[in-house]
């Protein structure tokens, strides 16, 4: 019998599966890479928003507020820590994200806010001109490249400061709340309402203190069948009933506790304030006082993530003094 | 001769797949403590269910517990958690936030159905376990 030239139907076969299985091996790794690289960019933009709080703090001698409420300072006085959100806050202005913007190189930007009018809250209830036109005003600096969002033009931030940790409030001795405890108002971070921290004023060490986490919790247009949603320059939302701080949170809930926000699944507006989350694998970044960016699990302990929140608590991470 | 060649293939499928195999083996694996799945219901002091609200777990340190907390959504007066989000068992602080689930101004989750979050202690088991609640105060 005379042989003939070329490949059985096995040895093809064996081929191809050769080359699918390498092709199987290499897709996941490019993945992975490109996601790697992704997080590698978040952790350099979380780096800019620290290094951007610093020299604010360089500037004016406290970190950015993390939204500033202009009352006279009787008024003031009259208020306290567990009631001010829901005084009807009539007068919240620019929030810390708006306040830093001449420390990431836009200072242009910076200029066309006027920073004695009123900021937009949520979508639902605008400011004064000229704010109220600048809110939906997309800021890539502000955004993770592992968001979606990151890739439209939608006005969210990824960046949110700190303003604190705790229990879930309503509990005990609390903090100012509404909904029950789910928009949450703390001021033992560093980062919160009509703040002036300085470093002198975090006691536990700046190698401790969160200062700015990662978060895809903003509310976007697409989360909610109304399109309520907050942005980068959204002042403290003051509606009293639903008041909530839009760029800034404290360290209730585990970190990515929440899947995801959207129609009929969950209202981030009841998230936004008491929980960090990211797109990342397996936790999120932080930029902690001193200027250093940490990728915490969330797996972390509950009290130990808390008490990294906290800036004057006095107690070593993950301990107690009892 | 085809009968060797044929058999040849098959013990290089063979070794081809086989690691393939127990390259699969190394996923899915997840850092930090074991999780457990947990599920109930959750019941109003008129003996409804929560029509809407949140549940949080927390390990109660002051017990000597310590972990992730986790957080399920209460949806028709069930809450479930998820494996990846779940409870690692022991001494719990559990915080309930039932709402009447009826949209209300900007709330979608209608008005909430206590003062305060409804808190109870739980011991819970170190496996897939349920776990029903009765809040017990307005």
């Amino acid at each position: 019998m005379k042989k003939k030239r070329g490949f059985t139907l096995v040895e093809l076969l064996v081929v191809i599966a050769i080359i699918g299985i390498l092709v199987g091996l290499l897709l996941p790794a490019v993945q992975a890479a490109r996601e790697a690289a992704r997080r590698m960019q978040c952790s350099n933009n979380v780096k800019q928003v620290a290094l951007a709080s610093h020299n604010y703090e360089s500037t004016f001698k406290s970190f950015p507020s993390g939204g500033i409420v202009s009352y006279t300072p009787a008024a003031l006085a009259a208020l306290n820590a567990t009631n001010f959100c829901t005084s009807g806050l009539d007068r919240t202005q620019a929030p810390w994200l708006v306040l830093i913007l001449p420390f990431v190189e836009e200072t242009n930007l910076y200029q066309q806010f006027d920073m004695t009018k009123r900021f937009t809250g949520s979508s639902n209830i605008p400011g004064d001109a000229p704010n109220a036109a600048l809110f939906s005003k997309n800021m890539n600096k502000y955004q993770c490249p592992s968001d979606p969002n990151s890739q439209s033009t939608i006005n969210n931030s990824n960046y949110l400061g700190v303003q604190g940790g705790g229990p879930p409030t309503g509990v005990g001795s609390s903090p100012c709340s509404t909904q029950a405890g789910q928009r949450v108002f703390f001021q033992n971070g560093v980062i919160y309402a009509n703040s002036k921290t300085r470093f002198g004023d975090i006691t536990d060490g700046t190698t401790n203190v969160f200062l700015v986490g990662e978060s895809r919790y903003m509310p976007t247009p697409n989360m909610r069948a109304d399109g309520f949603h907050a942005g980068w320059s959204s002042c403290l939302k003051a509606d009293n009933a639903f008041a909530v701080p839009a760029t800034f949170a404290a360290a209730v809930l585990q970190i990515n506790a929440q899947k995801e926000c959207g129609v009929n699944i969950a209202d981030c507006f009841n998230f936004v304030s008491r929980l960090f989350g990211s797109k990342h694998t397996g936790g999120c970044q932080f930029g902690l006082c001193d200027g250093s960016i940490q990728f915490v699990s969330q797996s972390i302990d509950i009290t130990t993530y808390r008490q990294m929140a906290i800036r004057n608590d006095g107690l070593p991470i993950g301990g107690s003094l009892e | 001769m085809r009968n060797i060649s044929v058999h040849l293939a098959n013990k290089v499928l063979m070794l081809l797949i086989l690691p393939l195999i127990f390259s699969f083996l190394g996923c899915g694996g997840q850092d930090g403590p074991v999780r457990y799945k947990l599920d109930g219901s959750i019941t109003m002091p008129d003996g409804k269910p929560a029509p809407a609200g949140e549940i949080s777990f927390e390990p109660d340190s002051a017990a000597g517990n310590s972990g992730p907390g986790s957080m399920g959504q209460i949806k028709e007066g069930k809450y479930s958690l998820p494996k990846d989000q779940g409870v690692v068992g022991g001494k719990y602080t559990v915080t309930i936030t039932p709402f009447d689930g009826v949209a209300f101004g900007e709330s979608l989750q209608g008005k909430p159905l206590v003062k305060s979050p409804y808190v109870e202690k739980v011991d819970l088991p170190a496996k897939n376990a349920t776990q029903d609640f009765k809040v017990t105060t307005k």
